[in-house]
């Protein structure tokens, strides 16, 4: 095997020395293809990642069915694709817009895929595509239809309309505003496309909006926008300007929803914020900071460190960088290597020049004073939300949420009840390790969140997958038996290899135990879905 | 009052994600292919081709799970259907192959080493495929490899030995066409 082993590194060794491809010139042959290629030529099979690719034993059958989708698609698309996404104007008044010429649309005239269509002044005007659905387009409001594979896309590129889509037989239909696009199979939606984002209000049914990697579903009554600085009004005010609008408030009316949920909520800010840079010290020094600290109401964000105490509603810290403050606003832990996205990384793990400020807590770190204006009652919860808009506020911050599986392990209930205390008030966790005949004891003792206690599980942090809520007192011990001369061969069992497998670490094996005789709780390993952060804008704040 | 114009197709988001996606991985994504095609036009074909079906398909759940997962598999699969396709229409000219580390005397030996190491590449499951290309070609540990992967390092294990064992058996037995 040894000889087999050499010739792969041989073969291989001139790739593994290649130099970069030119991704310019090949992301703009995509876009030339895109434009000039017939969709069959660029299209002649699936994005496959999952499947294994046509094999020599399955070649007939694939070819059969191919075959058979080929003459399948020619004859729905012969008999349905012709005209399916044109339009008729069916009232108001509209406009062609076409190499900075105007044409005004009156009732019963058709619309053409491609066409700019503008609604000026007055109550608007309505269109009605092939498949039933009507588009209500208000007024200075401007749009044009496209085909997909699956369905119709509007593209709307300013103004507000109201959608009301038919059941879509064979596709959806899809509304693209230029930062967000929103899918559906029928049901009556309006979006709102303006400079600084879009909004999506929900009348009847389901929708999906999509923004960048991240993708919600909205149910009627509810709302949703791009930017958070969007001021988010009650649906039934978005619809007030409509022909139809007593129509779709009675729709309206059938759900609780009415009214937005997030309208009543106030953004929440500091009232006072000190960010001032530190002084920058070599790096890699011990720094007993970096993350900061807040202390709420209801329990901590992040741990304070050597004792130090945090008056309530405040968050401190001492050489924090914008990576440790993200993670600790957005929620991000454990794993925040794994949920921040700071930038594109190069060959050996280094960001871009400009960013490298963002995670360089020894010569970019800060000291970080904020308080809340009601310290004695804000949670933690609001004390996050605080942090989130002063990174917006003082850092310029600009992210991208996505939803990722991490492997990871989780901690939930098991079979019977748990055996956990809930405890009154919050004391803070502590660790104490001792050897005993070659075996590690480790024990945990405090009153904390199952959150917290989960996360103190080092070098393997746990997901709380419990539901429990509140402080809990743990006095807990687990012990790791003496490792056994194979046991550092064994896969999983070493350093650097990430988690380890369920069963390949006696750390793991001694901890299950343990949380499930002494806690009733259970260890389980496999995908996690977590919340990511990508980083698309920060710039260093002023001092103050 | 200035007449706006129809927004592009190459300002949608969809296109901005993608682009975003491809400059992101397309290094993996070509020398990938390069490694299993060893021809820099069809490498470049590669990644040009699978974000061409994405443009006109959207992005799939599993991308937006894991892109460079799904990204990377979908590459290995594409390369490996190229060399079927190949040896179905064989390529007899206009070959641009890459300059070998080897002395000249060498390169039509390791370029038809490569031929018949890319032949036993296609005849492998392409999850094997991925596995020795992430590893000997990108050098990644067992770890990255099963990180990337999504499998766990010892089911990672288990496929690489396998994959070298079957492997051996195609060089060995001849059964590469």
């Amino acid at each position: 095997m040894k000889g087999l082993r050499e010739y792969l590194r041989q073969s291989f060794a001139p790739f593994r020395a290649l130099p970069p491809g030119e991704v310019e010139p090949s992301w703009e042959r995509v876009l030339q293809r895109l434009r000039e290629e017939p969709e069959s030529v660029g299209n002649d099979g699936p994005v496959d990642s999952e499947s294994p690719p046509t094999s020599r034993r399955w070649r007939r059958p694939v070819f059969v069915l191919a075959a058979a989708a080929v003459v399948l698609a020619v004859v729905v698309s012969a008999t349905i694709e012709p005209s399916v996404a044109d339009g008729v104007v069916s009232a108001g008044l509209l406009y062609r817009v076409s190499e900075g010429k105007t044409e005004a649309l009156q009732v019963g005239q058709r619309i053409q895929t491609g066409e700019v269509i503008r609604s000026n002044g007055g109550k608007g005007a309505v269109l009605t595509l092939a498949d039933t659905s009507t588009l209500e387009m208000r007024s200075a409001s401007q749009l044009f239809l496209a085909r997909t594979d699956d369905g119709i896309r509007i593209h709307l590129s300013k103004g507000v309309i109201l959608v009301n889509a038919a059941r879509q037989r064979t596709g959806r239909l899809y509304v693209q505003t230029k930062d967000m696009m929103v899918s559906v199979v029928g049901t009556v939606f309006l979006v709102n496309a303006e400079e600084e984002g879009s909004r999506v209000s929900v009348i009847e049914g389901e929708v999906r909006v999509q923004q960048g990697a991240t993708e919600q579903k909205l149910k009627r009554g509810e709302q949703a926008t791009t930017n958070p600085r969007m001021e988010k009004i009650p649906v039934r005010e978005d619809i007030a300007w409509s022909r139809d609008a007593e129509t779709h408030l009675a729709l309206l009316q059938q759900s609780a929803e009415v009214v937005a949920p997030a309208v009543s909520k106030r953004r929440l800010v500091f009232e006072s914020i000190s960010i001032k840079p530190e002084q920058p010290v070599a790096y890699g020094t011990t720094i007993s900071s970096g993350a900061p600290v807040c202390r709420g109401s209801n329990g901590h964000v992040g741990s304070s460190s050597q004792g130090q105490v945090v008056p309530l509603g405040r968050c401190i810290g001492r050489y924090v960088s914008l990576y440790w403050l993200i993670a600790a606003a957005y929620e991000l832990s454990p794993f925040e290597n794994e949920r921040v996205f700071l930038g594109a990384r190069d060959a050996v793990g280094r960001l871009p020049e400009d960013r490298r400020w963002m995670n360089n807590l020894w010569e970019h770190g800060f000291s970080i004073e904020t308080k809340a204006e009601n310290p004695d009652s804000t949670t933690t919860e609001q004390l996050r939300q605080m942090l989130q808009a002063m990174l917006e506020d003082r850092f310029k911050l600009k992210i991208q949420r996505e939803t990722k599986d991490l492997q990871a392990y989780t901690l939930s209930i098991g079979r019977g009840p748990h055996k956990l205390q809930q405890a009154s008030s919050e004391e803070p966790l502590v660790t104490t390790q001792k050897m005993v005949a070659g075996e590690q004891q480790i024990n945990l003792k405090g009153n904390v969140t199952v959150q917290r206690f989960a996360a103190q599980f080092d070098p393997y942090p746990v997901f709380d997958k419990t539901d429990l809520k509140g402080f809990y007192a743990f006095n807990f011990t687990y012990i790791i038996p003496a490792p056994s001369p194979a046991a550092a061969d064994a896969p999983g069992g070493g350093r650097g290899g990430g988690v380890p497998a369920p069963g390949t670490s006696p750390r793991i094996r001694a901890l299950q135990s343990a949380l499930r005789d002494q806690l009733g709780l259970q260890l389980e390993f496999g995908n996690v879905p977590v919340e990511a952060v990508i980083v698309e804008h920060a710039e260093k704040p002023l001092p103050n | 009052m200035s007449i706006l114009t129809a927004p592009s197709v190459t300002e949608t988001l969809l296109e901005q994600e993608l682009e975003r996606m491809f400059r992101e991985h397309y290094q993996l994504l070509y020398r990938t292919a390069y490694s299993m095609l060893n021809n820099r036009a069809d490498a470049e074909d590669v990644p040009q081709t699978l974000f061409l079906r994405l443009l006109r398909r959207g992005i799939p759940a599993d991308l937006k799970t894991n892109a460079r997962r799904y990204l990377y598999r979908a590459a290995v699969n594409l390369s490996l259907d190229m060399i079927r396709s190949r040896k179905r229409h064989p390529v007899t000219s206009g070959a641009e192959t890459i300059e070998a580390p080897f002395d000249n005397s060498d390169s039509e030996f390791a370029e038809d080493a490569h031929r018949r190491l890319a032949a036993a590449l296609a005849e492998l499951h392409p999850e094997t495929a991925q596995i020795l290309i992430l590893r000997y070609v990108h050098d990644y540990s067992d770890a990255e490899i099963a990180k990337l992967l999504g499998v766990s390092r010892g089911t990672m294990a288990m496929r690489l030995f396998r994959s070298r064992a079957r492997l051996k058996k195609l060089m060995q037995t001849g059964e590469t066409p």
